[in-house]
């Protein structure tokens, strides 16, 4: 049976993640088998299929891609980890990243561990010796996301200071730490009309501004902001001004 | 004949005005479409990026070794600006642990003239790791002796390949043909234009170290009862709300690939006839999707990617590579917002990410080297920049590439997952 799916990987045939319901088990221990002989586009459907597969087994393969020299699946594996729900417990993914070379492996390897239990104060040590700015950018939100309050300050001073093209990263750490008083720091970004991306396409100019992004992501973390439309736009300055006040309002990060 | 050189501290001759003397210059060693083996240089400044030492000079990038390919031999182009043809010059690299110098070899002077298999001055190179942690190291340029002085520096980076799949949709538009200039409901794309889209393409990004590879089949799509036939029609409503438009782009879309449809046109009816069917394609990031979820009778904005056709397939190539940078994350440079605020220079020019695909004829910065379309319009450039430079405000993102491959790894260019 498993050698039809793995002949089908060898064929790149790009519908089988869709089929990743229907393989046995033990599909992982086979395809750990025959993993070098397989081309680049042959690992890439097949750790589709993997990330597919919600079991720990599964998890743990990828844990192996993930730090694997010279994978070229290996970024693709940690950051699948992420979201996993067989993936291995915070201690093997930190010990994973210490050995892992690449440093975007090492930062997707922070973030599935903060959505872990994790040891924090052993977390915090190995992340204050990270040297890669944007490993480290991850390890903070990582220990965020379960709590610290030093890197809960760290990213409330980040947002807090963030220019226009930090912003969309800015987001993606906002939206997976999702501690609603991070969202009084966008309290900053309210009368700030910097444009930072496009609202649509390059027929129109519209440009989501910093201020939109303040009331958005506010919105989108259930800190209470209301949005006169279901999506990201650009809301008139009496929107930017109620969610000032909601914001004001909120909790603040304690001791 | 020698001459007595004076050198002057500036502070203290006030009056004595500063001049900066080239010697010579790096610059993209071919004229006309962008071409993977002689990358375009990002000369912003004499700002060196940090590592691994301090330097003067721009900065280029290469693709590191893919598993079982040979790595791709690229060349820059060294200019003379006031040295003489006769005088020797020595390449040398600071490095060789990720990139080697194939031509010439160290210690060999640089050849100005073309041979059978070589271009006159230049200096041919080949990625010697897979790039992992995108190391960088230097070229010099060694004056009269291989042990010289240095009178020019490059940075080059190794780029660790990235690879994007893409999964082609050939889509058929059903729907009442216009009275005017019908089209077919078919897409007009053969596979081998799809193929020399995707390949050219390749050539504007590879030296950012990104591939985009098609998946095994293409997938063909119908959809009925659009405004016209074979057309998607943009409407007063912004594109990311656009019914028509993010129908097609969620149409069974590859979850793990970047999802590019193909159609024979857009109409765009805020437009005079006339200059109604200029809009070339449209892309959509997973921020942008995030940003506009589904509502009544509409299916929610979708990652990917919508182009119609063109049978200049430079045309379409470099209008795909511009969209898919959107849905990786960057945003115009020279300028965001209305086309007002373009600056007309030359680095906006050289930029892939220039608002528009051609320039006018009467831009003052319109020499940039990369050829025309074949309708004779002056074709933009496809350089993207490499640096980290202080304060970009005046033109935009400065380190391209950097934001491009951190997009990529964070999927932006992949449709996002709707219950």
């Amino acid at each position: 049976m498993n050698d039809h799916y793995i002949a089908a990987l060898r064929q790149h045939d790009e519908t089988l993640p869709q089929r990743a319901g229907d393989l046995p088990a033990n599909f992982v221990d086979e395809l750990a088998k025959v993993w070098n002989t397989l081309d680049d586009e042959a690992r890439d459907i097949a750790v589709s299929c993997i990330i597919r597969m919600r079991h720990t087994g599964a998890g743990r393969f990828l844990l192996q891609l993930a730090t694997a020299r010279g994978e070229t699946q290996s970024l693709r594996a940690a950051r699948s980890l992420i979201t996993h729900t067989g993936c291995p417990d915070a201690n093997s993914l930190l010990a994973a990243a210490r050995n892992a070379e690449d440093s975007t492996v090492r930062a997707a390897l922070y973030l599935a561990a903060g959505n872990q239990t994790a040891p924090t104060l052993l977390f915090a040590d190995q992340v204050a010796g990270e040297t890669n700015p944007r490993a480290r950018a991850a390890g903070r939100d990582a220990l965020a996301r379960l709590g610290h309050i030093p890197a809960l300050k760290e990213v409330f001073a980040a947002v807090r200071g963030a220019s226009a093209d930090q912003i969309p990263d800015i987001q993606d750490s906002l939206l997976y730490i999702r501690d609603k008083r991070l969202a009084k720091a966008l309290i900053s970004w309210l009368h700030v009309l910097d444009d930072v991306t496009r609202l649509g396409s390059d027929r129109t100019p519209d440009m989501a501004r910093q201020c939109d992004f303040g009331v958005w992501i506010a919105h989108r973390l259930n800190a209470g902001v209301a949005v006169p439309v279901p999506r990201l736009d650009n809301y008139p300055p009496a929107v930017c001004a109620a969610a000032k006040t909601i914001l004001e309002g909120l909790e603040d990060i304690g001791e | 004949m020698p001459f007595p050189i004076t050198v002057l501290d500036p502070k203290a001759f006030p009056a004595v005005k500063a001049r900066r003397v080239t010697l010579v210059h790096f610059a993209r060693a071919v004229e006309g479409f962008a071409d993977a083996s002689a990358p375009d240089i990002d000369n912003r400044g004499n700002v060196l990026r940090a590592a691994p030492g301090a330097a003067y000079g721009p900065a280029t990038g290469i693709t590191g070794k893919v598993t079982g390919k040979e790595p791709r031999e690229v060349r820059i182009k060294l200019v003379r600006d006031r040295i003489d043809a006769s005088a020797k010059l020595f390449p040398e690299l600071e490095s060789t642990a990720n990139v080697s110098l194939v031509y010439p070899l160290t210690g060999v002077a640089l050849n100005p003239a073309d041979t059978s298999s070589r271009f006159g001055d230049c200096i041919y190179l080949k990625a010697n790791s897979d790039g992992a942690g995108d190391p960088e190291t230097k070229l010099k340029i060694r004056y009269g002796t291989a042990t010289g002085p240095v009178i020019a520096e490059l940075a080059i980076l190794v780029y660790k390949p990235v690879t994007i799949y893409v999964k082609i949709h050939r889509v058929t538009i059903n729907g009442p043909a216009s009275a005017t200039g019908p089209v077919d409901a078919e897409c007009a794309y053969s596979d081998d234009e799809i193929a020399g889209i995707v390949d050219r393409m390749n050539r504007i990004m590879e030296p950012a170290g990104m591939i985009y590879v098609p998946r095994a089949t293409i997938a063909t799509e119908v959809i009925d009862s659009y405004t016209e036939r074979g057309t998607v029609t943009l409407t007063r409503v912004g594109d990311q709300v656009n019914v028509e438009l993010q129908t097609i782009l969620n149409t069974n879309p590859d979850p793990d690939s970047l999802n590019v449809y193909l159609f024979n046109r857009f109409r765009d009816i805020t437009q005079t006839a006339g200059r109604d069917l200029g809009v070339a394609g449209i892309a959509m990031s997973r921020d942008q999707a995030n940003a506009n979820p589904p509502a009544t009778a509409f299916p929610g904005c979708q990652a990917g990617f919508a182009m119609c056709y063109s049978s200049d397939l430079e045309y379409a190539a470099h209008t795909a590579a511009h969209e898919i940078g959107h849905t990786l994350r960057l945003q115009h440079y020279g300028g965001r917002g209305p086309m007002s605020r373009m600056k007309n220079e030359i680095w906006a020019n050289r930029n892939l990410m220039r608002n528009t695909v051609n320039l006018a004829v009467a831009s003052p910065a319109r020499n940039i080297g990369y050829g025309s379309y074949n309708n004779g319009r002056v074709r933009t450039g496809g350089w993207l920049g490499t640096k980290t430079l202080p304060t970009t405000a005046n033109l935009g993102q400065a380190n391209q590439i950097a934001i491009a491959r951190a997009a990529a790894a964070a999927d932006s260019y992949k449709p996002v997952t709707r219950s």
